[in-house]
């Protein structure tokens, strides 16, 4: 054995980890008896374990923050829970709204029970009792008019919006199933209509009366007076 | 899946197995707690993501103490550290082989590890917590055995010389105040 194997050998039988093999230890020993340096080198090693025993002892002596591993773990792992959880609180709810949902479409658009005695008294039922019933109604499609005020709503029928001269207008339907007789109203406003200012029962089916700003174009089957309250 | 059945136990066991190893070097490198909490903290989740590159539980301790290494020189490389001084005269440092034994406490011992470069720094952290044989530290500072036993030999002697130094001030204070 050479110095610098003896060197090696001595810088590794220092470490607690690092066993030397028992064929190496007699003739490192050997080497030691034989080579003063080396000897000396051991000695000086030798003396070196109280610095190393010192330096080791506090260099470990770092005191670890309680609790940190369980925090950490729960950073590791915590948080899929959570989410998960929040996952599922979050789809629990979206199912719940979808439910819903779904319920209040179906109970908005089930259908609606109809007995053969509805469907024939409906031509004797008015969808309004009066003309400020009507106005609110379309008030609320966007049509802010005077419905005439002459007629009997309790025979109105229908009221609709049609286009008349590319406006939107009101169309207003009664029907008097007992006279036979039905008209149909267009109610043009004067705002948007330069319609004519007189009233003209231009034939026995078409009647234009102008009452108060509005111009209300009546389409008529049979007698009109039995659609009218007051007509003079 | 892994070694221990599932993801989170193997996690689970290398966090209480080591946690306490890696703080402390982590601490020792850095030289400040929350420094040391951040790198544990950091070590462990990217342990999570590259379990699969474990094969063999048996090398945890030193997989964890790499990967803590290149955390930490990661962010100093990114603080742009520049408060390490040269070795480069340690050859001339007087070896106090044979002078006698400072105390040592850890605050010191923290004082006198922050004034090494990290190559030195850690393999005498390593060295010290005994856990770690030179091929150990080798491998995990990617360099030849020789060269880990050379750096331990002068950062061992830089050491001693701090803690001396530290020492003797120690006592020259002690003694101006009457002690």
């Amino acid at each position: 054995m050479d110095c610098q194997d003896a060197r090696l050998l001595l810088a590794f039988s220092d470490r607690l980890s690092e066993k030397l093999d028992p064929a190496e230890i007699q003739p490192l020993q050997h080497h030691l008896e034989a080579c003063p340096d080396c000897a000396l080198a051991a000695e000086r090693q030798q003396a070196d374990r109280g610095f190393d025993l010192a330096i080791g002892s506090a260099m470990r002596d770092v005191p670890v923050p309680v609790g940190q591993p369980a925090k950490l773990k729960q950073q590791l792992f915590g948080e899929r829970p959570v989410l998960w959880k929040r996952w599922s609180v979050a789809s629990a709810a979206a199912a719940l709204i979808f439910a819903l949902t779904a319920s209040g479409v179906y109970y908005v658009n089930r259908p609606t029970v109809v007995t053969t005695n509805d469907l024939l008294t409906w031509p004797q039922q008015g969808i309004a009792s009066n003309a400020e019933d009507v106005d609110s109604f379309l008030e609320k499609q966007g049509l802010n008019v005077r419905s005439p005020r002459v007629f009997d709503y309790s025979l109105l029928r229908s009221v609709e919006i049609v286009e008349f001269q590319k406006r939107r207008v009101a169309k207003l339907t009664f029907i008097a199933n007992d006279e036979k007789v039905s008209a149909s109203v267009l109610v043009l406003p004067h705002r948007q209509f330069d319609a004519p200012n007189q009233d003209i029962q231009a034939n026995l089916s078409i009647r234009i009366i102008n009452e108060d700003g509005y111009t209300y174009a009546i389409y008529y089957q049979g007698r009109l007076d039995g659609l009218l309250r007051v007509l003079n | 899946m892994s070694w221990f059945g599932s993801n989170k136990t193997a996690v689970e066991a290398l966090v209480d197995g080591h946690y306490a190893a890696l703080y402390r070097y982590a601490y020792r490198l850095s030289g400040a707690t929350q420094a040391a909490e951040d790198l544990t903290q950091e070590v462990f989740l990217q342990a999570q993501k590259m379990l699969h590159q474990l094969h063999d539980p048996a090398n945890a301790k030193s997989w964890l103490f790499t990967i803590l290494r290149n955390a930490y020189l990661h962010r100093v490389r990114a603080e742009k550290s520049a408060r390490f001084v040269s070795l480069d005269g340690v050859a001339e440092v007087v070896d106090r082989g044979n002078a006698p034994v400072p105390i040592v406490d850890s605050a010191q011992l923290q004082a006198a590890l922050n004034q090494l470069p990290e190559v030195f720094r850690t393999p005498v952290i390593l060295y010290y917590f005994e856990d770690f044989s030179y091929k150990d530290i080798a491998e995990q500072m990617n360099v030849p055995l020789g060269t880990v036993m050379s750096r331990l030999a002068r950062a061992k002697v830089v050491l001693r010389q701090s803690l001396a130094e530290h020492a003797e001030v120690t006592t020259s204070k002690a003694q101006g105040e009457g002690f």
